[in-house]
């Protein structure tokens, strides 16, 4: 259901995205967010309409590569703000700096013309007082998409199933109150002392990240293309399980000569990380997001979002059967009837409890008994796959 | 006689790599530091004369060329000295006593030096550096990044004890100065021309984190101390941990006038005032 939701959604920003090159922001003042103990905090922010009540983050604004954009900024608010594309490299005229560019005065509207030439992630901010008005919650991400395909990082790239975004960030509610918020004395601003208490991905934080299905949600062998990008003031390191082969491939909307293979990768402030995982088996669990001090590397905090990748059920799919295997539980051999007669590779892959690869081979059999030797692994519980180009078996044994 | 030709080959072949030396010196210096409320405290710098100031040395020499740094201890106590990537090991230097340490580069590169003892108290207290291995370039600028919490100052010189896991700071500076001070320095303030090649050497000799943001340009890394599977990623954001060094290569393709700056927007501030100094600094492309 999650998936079908998220296809819904992708397919609408898509069409929505290659129709148009005008788009529309409002700057507003007026927000206010529920966080995961209760306490409403009071944020600025950003909104693609008048009726779409705020949220922080802001919209994604999805552009195409070469295409001609004018983002409206409409600023309905009483104070200043602009709009900075951050990493998108405008000129000097659009760059939202207002001591460089300009800033929008309220009620007025304010055009940001540009062109965006390189596919990937990229973040868009408020920069006027901007320490202020970026933890208020002025600030979304910006992907633009190859012409080609919206299921290709970039032309000559990689193709993927699915993308999810992660954008992190911190509220500390002393910077929420509206002395602070509402500062407008010229070019300077008084900052509290920056001591979080909500470190947030996508908006959530602790029980509303499970609640609001922020998480990686896919089928098996499907490759799913994570954007990583931190508006915040904390250093992130954020932690994928071994089992989904994490493959970092760009950083800052420009890709890598060669992928990073990498299970943990740091994302400072400003930065952005593309990142593909898979599976080829059933997973559960965890990426890990600590939010660790710039100031004295201390670990502040740590949120984790939930990753799911599940059997595939479809006609085109695989299909699914188990397999009988034994002796269940073994120490040191494990046999089973190969499964198909015709002649064939099959890849056979053994994994633990965690979802880590244990053992990865091909064995080409046609019919008849395989054993294969499982002596170096630990007690515990395994799961065997076994795929041949038509179906996929599985079985779980145990080493005792 | 061919015996005698492949010797002198050998002969000429091991100088040549070994290139030519380049000998120099730097003095550890004591000296004050003015804080916020006007007192000023105790503060040290690497400089070229024996005479203190906040104008930190930076060394350069060519790929070429090995470099013999002596480091000269004009203080009245013993301090430490780490050059990272040197055969030299670290070492301890006596008062009114001097030491000296071989690199023989690799390539273009950032080498921080850094006094290792009462660590990070002397390296706060500003005893670091860089030595820079150059290369092609139509210009190069050094940013010497650092914090600093005007408080800590002040405690450490009445010998009191730092938590420096609550450190906070509330100044940040690029080559000891702050913005707009820094666009004075002509060896930081970035300035060139549509087309040109600069090289920009940052190291962060504090002991905050930094990750510094550019507006209108995407820059090459070159050269990263922490991470060299960074090397050849074209990035607007550069991550830098203490005592990090990176080298970036910028070939502006449009004009304007842009800021680059720590994206920890905590740290645009000074003294708690957003736009007050910072880690922050203007690029001008003609
Ligand atoms: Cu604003
Ligand atoms: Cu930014």
């Amino acid at each position: 259901m999650k998936h079908l939701l998220y296809f819904i959604l992708a397919t609408f920003c898509w069409t929505q995205a290659s129709s148009q090159t005008e788009l529309l922001l409002v700057g507003q003042t007026y927000g206010q967010m529920e966080m995961h103990d209760g306490e409403q905090l009071f944020t600025f922010g950003y909104t693609a309409d008048y009726d779409t009540p705020m949220y922080v983050p802001g919209p994604t604004l999805h552009m195409i590569e070469g295409d001609s954009v004018i983002i409206d900024f409409h600023n309905s608010s009483m104070i200043p703000h602009t709009v900075h594309l951050h990493g998108l490299d405008v000129d000097q005229a659009n760059d939202g700096v207002p001591q460089t560019s300009f800033s929008v005065p309220h009620q007025e509207h304010g055009f940001y013309h540009l062109r965006a030439p390189h596919p990937g992630t990229y973040l868009y901010h408020c920069h006027f007082l901007s320490s202020i008005h970026v933890q208020s919650g002025m600030y979304g991400l910006v992907i633009v998409h190859p012409a080609s395909d919206p299921n290709l990082t970039w032309e000559g790239g990689y193709e993927f199933d699915n993308d999810f975004s992660f954008l992190t960030f911190e509220f500390d509610s002393d910077w929420h109150s509206f002395a602070i918020l509402n500062q407008t004395m010229g070019d300077e601003a008084i900052l509290p002392i920056f001591d979080p208490e909500y470190f947030m991905i996508n908006g959530a934080s602790e029980q509303q990240l499970a609640d609001s299905s922020v998480g990686v949600y896919s089928f098996v062998n499907e490759v799913n293309h994570l954007r990583l990008a931190n508006i915040g003031f904390c250093a992130n390191r954020v932690s994928f399980p071994a089992a989904l082969d994490a493959r970092i491939i760009a950083s800052d909307g420009r890709p890598f000569d060669e992928p990073l293979l990498a299970d943990s990768i740091w994302v400072l402030p400003g930065e952005r990380y593309d990142v593909l995982v898979d599976s080829e088996v059933p997973f559960s669990g965890e990426i890990i997001f600590d939010y660790v001090s710039m100031n004295n590397g201390e670990l502040l905090n740590t949120q984790a979002i939930e990753v799911e990748i599940e059997l595939a059920i479809g006609t085109n799919e695989l299909a699914i059967e188990s397999l009988e295997v034994f002796p269940n539980p073994t120490s040191d051999r494990l046999s089973f009837q190969v499964p198909e007669n015709d002649h064939m590779r099959l890849h056979f892959q053994v994994y633990d409890q965690a979802g880590k690869q244990c053992i990865s081979s091909v064995i080409s059999a046609s019919g008849g008994m395989c054993n294969i030797d499982v002596s170096a692994l630990a007690q515990g519980s395994y799961t065997l796959v076994l795929s041949s180009e038509s179906t996929y078996y599985h079985a779980q044994f145990v080493i005792d | 006689m061919k015996q005698l030709f492949i010797l002198l080959g050998i002969v000429l072949l091991s100088f040549v790599s070994r290139g030519q030396e380049s000998a120099q010196t730097i003095h550890l210096n004591p000296g004050m530091l003015t804080v916020s409320d006007g007192t000023d405290v105790p503060y040290f710098a690497f400089n070229w004369t024996n005479e203190f100031s906040l104008d930190v040395a930076t060394v350069a020499i060519s790929p070429s060329e090995t470099l013999l740094l002596t480091v000269v201890n004009n203080d009245d106590s013993e301090h430490g000295f780490t050059l990272d990537g040197s055969s030299t090991a670290p070492q301890i230097i006596a008062p009114a006593d001097s030491a000296t340490f071989e690199l023989v580069p690799s390539g273009q590169s950032i080498h921080y030096f850094f006094d290792h003892s009462d660590s990070p108290t002397n390296k706060y207290l500003g005893l670091g550096g860089m030595v820079v291995v150059t290369g092609e370039s139509d210009a190069n600028f050094y940013w010497n990044l650092r914090t600093h919490e005007a408080a800590v100052n002040v405690a450490l010189d009445a010998g009191e004890t730092i938590d420096w896991s609550a450190y906070y700071p509330d100044y940040y500076t690029i080559n000891n100065l702050s913005f707009p001070a820094i666009s004075t320095d002509p060896m930081a303030n970035l300035t060139g021309e549509v087309g040109d090649v600069l090289h920009i050497y940052m190291i962060n000799t504090g002991i905050s984190m930094h990750s510094m943001h550019f507006h209108g340009y995407h820059c090459t890394i070159l050269h990263s101390s922490r991470s060299p599977q960074s090397v050849s990623w074209s990035k607007d954001t550069f991550p830098l941990w203490p005592g990090d060094g990176m080298i970036i290569e910028l070939v502006p393709n449009q004009p304007g006038i842009y800021p680059v700056h720590d994206h920890n927007l905590t740290a645009v501030s000074g003294g708690g005032i957003y736009l007050n100094g910072g880690a922050l600094i203007m690029i001008d492309i003609q």
